[in-house]
């Protein structure tokens, strides 16, 4: 049978069977039988997996920004990984998951909202307007054909989309305007008395049974952390001496290679439109579009024509300018009508495109040009240009040279005197990391690896800024210890004083709490203790001059019957016991509609807020997400 | 082991078999093109018909910016109309339903968001105007009707329904079924629910009906 097959292997039956073959291939693509190799997965959102590469990715990014964001402010001992990877994974998760649904349920960004877009972002554009090579420029870099973007950006218009349609429509009733501002604005009519434990502190004794009893119990608070200190040598790009000016002929042969690109530009036309958008019916627009343009030959302005009646808000203040327009830049329609014109002050229309019908005014033209080589602004460029790369190449010589020498020698010295550096020290520091290069998370994780920590080798180069590479050696280490009862006797000793004077301060307060529900004012029982009266008087939410456990517990006492008292001793967070008396509440006059309509708008983002949470988990209900494995941020290979 | 014989005689069946069923086979190859052809024909034009949903969704936000207000009434109106089967309709009556409570033209508010209520596919959505259709009716004074508007099944929304519940009982002045009604709503909150500081504050507004 295989014989004949081999002989056979012309004719329909055969190409019946490749074309039975082939057909799944053409309908569904060759993706969705690659299943992916071992990257195991964080999260199934639907049918998109989030693995762990993709996370890290994503997280690195937005570590990056977000420290960017802080600047100098940016302090790696009191930043919160592990919030940050549950906010990163979660805001993936809501991603894919809106993504998914908002395909489902039928969203779908139009092409031309799709422009309006591209058009609007400041990155994309070159003096003001939207420039096609510097937005294709700016994908490159980021290894991105605009189709690809094209297709995720659709996604997030449509997502946003999903999102505006529960968030940006709330509102709140006057009700409940007025609900939401009678709360925040109620004021209640209070006596606070605080018992500070201070005073009581002189009447405490303690014995060194009880200290000890204390350090007993608590010894694990008395712990010291493991510690490093590194030395390090730095090589800065920054730091390197200046690149000299080259021969003429060099830079000649810059120019020569990149004039094309650089210098070169092509025929500009300056063009002016009148849009009249479809709205909701085409026709109609069509023959407002062949209105204005009988106007427009009998002798009506354009640029005046543009400012009464265009549908463009970004051109028509300017008289419908849209400034200087190269090939590429323009819907397709548009850009065949523009270049059709034959001379300078022509008009044409109305055209067709997706955002409605456009009366187009050709206003100049700028014929395509080279700038000359011994042009100064072209100087300079390929100056910039010559020196820029020149850097880069002695740096990464550099880099190379500082690798090779760490990887084959075991101390920093023999590194340091090759390269003509000097070793640094840096200032002891724990695994939440320290000062200068001990706060980048790339130095802390090396630092605290095996090869330096245990072995004492010389690091790799690690990247401590965009521009510097360090390498690191142990200095010196001290690990995690209990540390003995005499060296904290003092802090022990505090701990106990504190306690037993806040006890003291409470049976105080309780006594005064007692007094008052007899029927005593708070006043006056304070007074015959020697206590002082802090506040007296209506206080409002987050009334200044009083703890904020005091003014929380305020808001939270029950309303006393008219004439009656309501009394309670709280912990104020200030080492004492507070007494409150609660008299009155006081709820704020009701306001006219247009104080209302004020108050409502931060009603209505809260509620606006809380309905999209909600909605949000309705959706990845729908979707399914499915936690699989926990995100981990630790990279493969952290050095670089 | 094959031989030259069997080859023939395979050979010989294959032949007769296709004589016998070379009709069946093309006609059902055809159909199968055709469902084919004709779904993603179908997704072509519901793609198409999306797209022109989504570009008068968003010439109505312009209008709305614009304050052109009957132009964004009639695209609204077509969107119902002509385009129900896409999410953008549900959006434009929402949208046009949070215009009108701004005017306290509740009539009209509280049947845009029924038409929500009604035809959106979207079961989040139909939440979101649920809620806000019951808000509509307790603003009209009609605390009753908004009781039965809010439903049973709230799922990830029984937080918020269980919030405006206490807010009807209030309305309606009994404290004590309020207050339930607030503490049931605290306990479904999601952590971070930006609702929350707010419905803690009418808990504690009602705190004599419960002295703990």
């Amino acid at each position: 049978m295989l014989q004949s097959i081999r002989d056979r292997l012309t004719g329909p039956i055969v190409w019946f069977v490749i074309a039975l073959i082939a057909i799944p291939f053409a309908f569904w693509g060759i993706d969705s039988f690659n299943t992916g190799g071992g990257d195991p997965v964080v999260v199934k959102v639907g049918d998109q997996k989030i693995t762990q590469a993709q996370f890290r990715q994503t997280y690195g990014q937005r570590y990056e920004q977000y420290r960017s964001l802080l600047g100098e402010s940016f302090r790696a001992d009191l930043f919160d990984e592990s919030k940050f990877r549950e906010m990163t994974l979660d805001d993936m998760v809501q991603e894919s998951a809106m993504r998914q649904y908002a395909r489902s349920e039928g969203y779908r960004a139009s092409d031309a909202t799709l422009r309006d877009f591209l058009v609007s972002v400041p990155a994309f554009q070159k003096d003001g307007k939207f420039s096609a090579d510097t937005y294709r420029e700016l994908l490159k870099q980021q290894g991105m054909k605009p189709d690809a973007y094209e297709i995720q950006l659709r996604d997030a218009l449509a997502i946003e989309q999903l999102r505006a349609t529960v968030q940006a429509t709330a509102f709140v009733t006057p009700a409940q305007a007025w609900d939401a501002q009678r709360l925040e604005k109620q004021a209640r009519r209070i006596t606070v008395v605080p018992v500070s434990s201070k005073k009581f502190r002189d009447g405490v004794t303690v014995t060194d049974a009880q200290i000890a009893d204390r350090y007993e119990t608590d010894k694990t608070r008395y712990m010291s952390r493991e510690r490093l200190k590194l030395a390090y040598v730095e090589v800065d790009r920054t730091k390197l001496a200046a690149v000299e000016a080259p021969a003429p002929e060099v830079l000649k042969a810059i120019y020569d290679s990149e004039k094309d690109q650089r210098f070169a530009s092509g025929e500009e036309r300056r063009a002016s439109h009148i849009l009249v958008s479809f709205g909701a019916d085409k026709d109609a627009a069509k023959k407002k579009a062949d209105e204005l343009l009988a106007r427009i030959k009998s002798g009506s302005d354009f640029a005046q024509l543009a400012r009464e009646q265009s549908d463009d808000t970004g051109s028509k203040e300017q008289g419908g300018d849209l400034g200087w327009v190269r090939k590429g830049m323009m819907a397709p329609k548009f850009e065949t009508a523009l270049y059709e014109i034959p001379a300078a002050n022509g008009i044409t229309g109305p055209v067709e495109t997706e955002f409605g019908w456009h009366l187009i005014k050709l206003a100049e033209i700028k014929a395509a040009s080279t700038r000359p080589l011994d042009d100064a602004g072209v100087q300079a460029e390929l100056l910039d240009v010559y020196r820029n790369r020149e850097g880069e190449k002695r740096f990464q010589e550099l880099s190379t040279k500082l690798e090779q020498l760490a990887f084959e020698n075991t101390t920093l010295e023999p590194v340091a005197a090759e390269l003509k550096l000097e070793i640094k020290t840096t200032d002891w520091f724990t695994r939440e990391g320290g000062e200068g290069i001990a706060a980048v998370d790339a130095v802390k994780q090396v630092a605290f690896s095996p090869e330096v920590l245990e072995a004492s080798e010389n690091s790799k180069p690690i990247r401590a800024s965009a521009d510097a590479l360090v390498v690191v050696h142990k200095a010196e280490y001290e690990p995690a210890r209990q540390q003995p009862l005499e060296e904290v006797k003092e802090r022990v000793r505090e701990t106990v004083v504190t306690d037993a004077a806040v006890k003291l301060a409470k049976t105080t307060a309780d006594e005064l709490v007692a007094q008052v529900k007899a029927g005593q004012s708070l006043s006056d029982a304070a007074k015959a203790k020697n206590l002082e009266v802090q506040f007296d008087g209506p206080a409002a939410r987050g009334q200044s001059g009083l703890e904020g456990a005091v003014g929380s517990a305020i808001f939270r006492m029950p309303r006393p019957a008219a004439g009656s008292v309501h009394v309670e001793a709280v912990d104020n967070g200030n080492g004492g016991v507070s007494v409150i008396a609660l008299t009155e509440v006081i709820d704020p006059p009701k306001p006219d509609e247009a104080q209302l309509a004020t108050a409502g708008s931060s009603a209505r983002d809260s509620v606006a807020g809380a309905e999209f949470g909600a909605y949000r988990k309705t959706v990845e209900d729908a979707v399914k997400v499915k936690r699989i494995s926990a995100p981990d941020t630790k990279t493969e290979n952290p050095e670089l | 082991m094959a031989t030259h014989l069997d080859d023939e005689e395979d050979l010989e069946k294959l032949k007769t078999w296709w004589k016998d069923n070379w009709v069946g086979l093309v006609a059902g190859l055809v159909i199968g093109f055709g469902a084919i052809g004709g779904w993603e024909g179908y997704k072509h034009w519901r793609d198409g018909r999306a797209e022109a949903a989504s570009q008068m969704f968003e010439e109505l936000k312009k209008n709305l910016e614009a304050s052109k207000t009957e132009d964004a009434d009639k695209i609204v109106a077509t969107l119902k109309a002509d385009f129900s089967h896409t999410p953008y309709a549900a959006a434009a009556a929402l949208t046009a339903a949070q215009r009108e409570v701004q005017a306290a033209k509740y009539d009209e508010a509280s049947a845009n968001l029924a038409w929500v209520v009604e035809h959106s596919s979207d079961d989040g959505l139909v939440q979101v105007a649920r809620l806000r259709h019951a808000r509509v009716l307790l603003a009209q004074g009609k605390p009753d009707d908004a009781m039965k508007a809010l439903g049973d099944e709230a799922g990830s929304f029984s937080s918020l329904a269980e919030e405006l519940r206490g807010d009807i009982q209030l309305a309606k002045g009994d404290r004590k079924a309020a207050r339930s009604a607030y503490e049931k709503a605290l306990a479904a909150a999601e952590s971070g629910a930006t609702n929350k500081t707010l419905l803690q504050q009418k808990l504690d507004d009602l705190a004599e009906v419960n002295p703990s």
